[in-house]
């Protein structure tokens, strides 16, 4: 390479490469992947227990989406779903079992690549079988259990070995997956009128379909709406570049904190909220997260 | 090359398509997108990854939005009446409410899929209903300024528009 490229420029590249290489593969993870790991799965069998109430209304042919109706409704082209082939009220029933069993499996650590696997291909098929009434979690589930089918959650192997290298790279690809989110997410308010001016955040609280209580008293505080508008607004434009320095990285994260508390305090989604302070516990320190997973195995024992 | 190396180099392969295809799915409607639609469709729908990810973007909205339904017996004689989804969240548990909250913006965007999706639920829910009629309902929303200035209240509803949908018979029973 550098008696083509010139021996700058092929020292460049060389460096390049190995920075490339520390970053996504050589940065191991398993103390914080763990934590996530425990804290995503536990949270979405909480939350997939509760559809688990309205299964047949969402994806039986006796509800409100039937197997024919799909994709007369939705884009389906090159999504699968193991219920286009099993479409009988048992062959639900019996893949929303395993995938909560996986999902349990997954949170106690019982082969977990292998649950994650199994969550993720059920996940995908329940999602295609009827997308109209996923939402946010959903989607970002998708991701991260996709991920977790990578993860590696032991100290002990070699940091050339392949796992402890895709091991890294789950986490990183997490990591990565949350900044686009946010970036989407902001850059995409930009084009907002209501953002702009300021007034986006009455948009949220004066819509009672989705507002916890009867906020009208906000209307008095113009300060606090610009302020919590623009905040956001900035916050979430930004996050995707700050959150890699070190020094604004715990400020990020508690303003994060903040952020989807405030949300969950105005909105009646808690589960929003929930996965993405989960996806934080990726940009913590690695020693902190194994002193916060010590801890919580000697309150187990 | 080592196992270690072609493992580094694979991984680097997997991940810039990866990446690629994930940062562009949410802005697909680009030039690059389009010109690229032809792999990364395939594999971000394949693996469900083509969320837009945007949350109350580019303004929060929409306003709350309900369908409204009337089952009709034999004799035209109305059998029940209601909305999707309830006004008021009946379940304990409120997460079941935010999945028909959604149903109902996603159906509420055009008269088909209101009448593809709801008539024919309606007419399995009723046994005895002939035909459901059905309407789509938007309430208004307060205004800022009129809110701030002591003429409105969040919960008034004024504004709010009923627009017709559909009468749709339910098969075979006519």
């Amino acid at each position: 390479m550098q008696g083509v490229l010139g021996k700058a420029w092929g020292r460049r590249l060389t460096t390049l490469w190995w920075d490339w290489c520390a970053f996504w593969f050589y940065s191991p993870a398993p103390a914080r992947m763990r934590l996530f790991r425990v804290a995503l799965a536990s949270m979405l069998f909480v939350f997939y227990s509760i559809r688990t109430i309205d299964l047949q209304l969402w994806f039986s042919e006796s509800g409100i989406m039937p197997l024919a109706t799909v994709p007369e409704m939705l884009p389906m082209a090159y999504r699968q779903s193991i219920f286009f082939y099993f479409t009988s009220d048992t062959a639900i029933w019996i893949g929303n079992g395993i995938f909560l069993l996986a999902l349990a499996l997954l949170a106690l650590g019982v082969r977990p690549r292998w649950s994650a696997l199994v969550a993720y291909i059920l996940h995908v098929s329940f999602l295609h079988r009827n997308m109209v009434p996923s939402y946010g979690v959903d989607m970002i589930a998708s991701f991260f259990l996709f991920y977790l089918c990578f993860a590696d959650y032991s100290d002990k192997r070699k940091q050339t070995s392949g796992r402890t290298m895709l091991g890294s790279m789950a986490c990183r690809l997490i990591q990565l997956q949350v900044c686009i989110i946010y970036a989407y997410s902001g850059l995409d308010k930009v084009k907002g009128v209501q953002w702009w001016g300021g007034e986006a955040l009455w948009g949220v609280v004066s819509n009672v379909q989705i507002a916890r209580w009867d906020f009208s008293f906000v209307a008095h505080l113009p300060l606090l709406l610009v302020a919590s508008t623009y905040s956001t607004l900035a916050w979430e434009i930004y996050f995707p570049v700050l959150i890699w320095f070190k020094p604004l990285r715990n400020f990020m994260l508690l303003f994060g904190l903040a952020l989807h508390f405030g949300i969950g305090l105005v909105v009646n989604i808690p589960f929003f909220g929930a996965i993405m302070m989960i996806s934080y516990i990726v940009f913590l320190d690695e020693s902190v997260a194994a002193r916060v997973w010590k801890k919580l195995k000697l309150l187990k024992t | 090359m080592t196992k270690e190396v072609v493992t580094r180099i694979a991984l680097t392969v997997f991940l810039l398509f990866h990446l690629f295809c994930v940062i562009l799915a949410p802005n697909s409607l680009t030039y690059l997108g389009q010109r690229s639609s032809w792999f990364v469709n395939p594999y971000v729908s394949f693996l469900e990854m083509s969320s837009q990810w945007g949350f109350f973007a580019p303004d929060p909205g929409p306003p709350p939005v309900f369908i409204e339904y009337e089952a009709m017996g034999t004799n035209g004689e109305p059998l029940a009446t209601g909305y999707w989804p309830e006004k008021v969240s009946p379940y304990f548990l409120r997460e079941r409410q935010n999945r028909r909250i959604g149903v109902a913006r996603f159906l509420i965007a055009t008269d088909q899929r209101i009448e593809k999706a709801m008539g024919p639920y309606y007419c399995k829910q009723f046994a005895a209903a002939q035909s459901v009629r059905l309407w789509k309902v938007v309430q208004g929303m307060a205004n800022l300024h009129e809110v701030a200035a002591g003429k409105r209240t969040i919960e008034d509803g004024k504004g709010t528009e009923r627009k017709w949908v559909t009468q749709y018979l339910c098969p075979g029973r006519s």
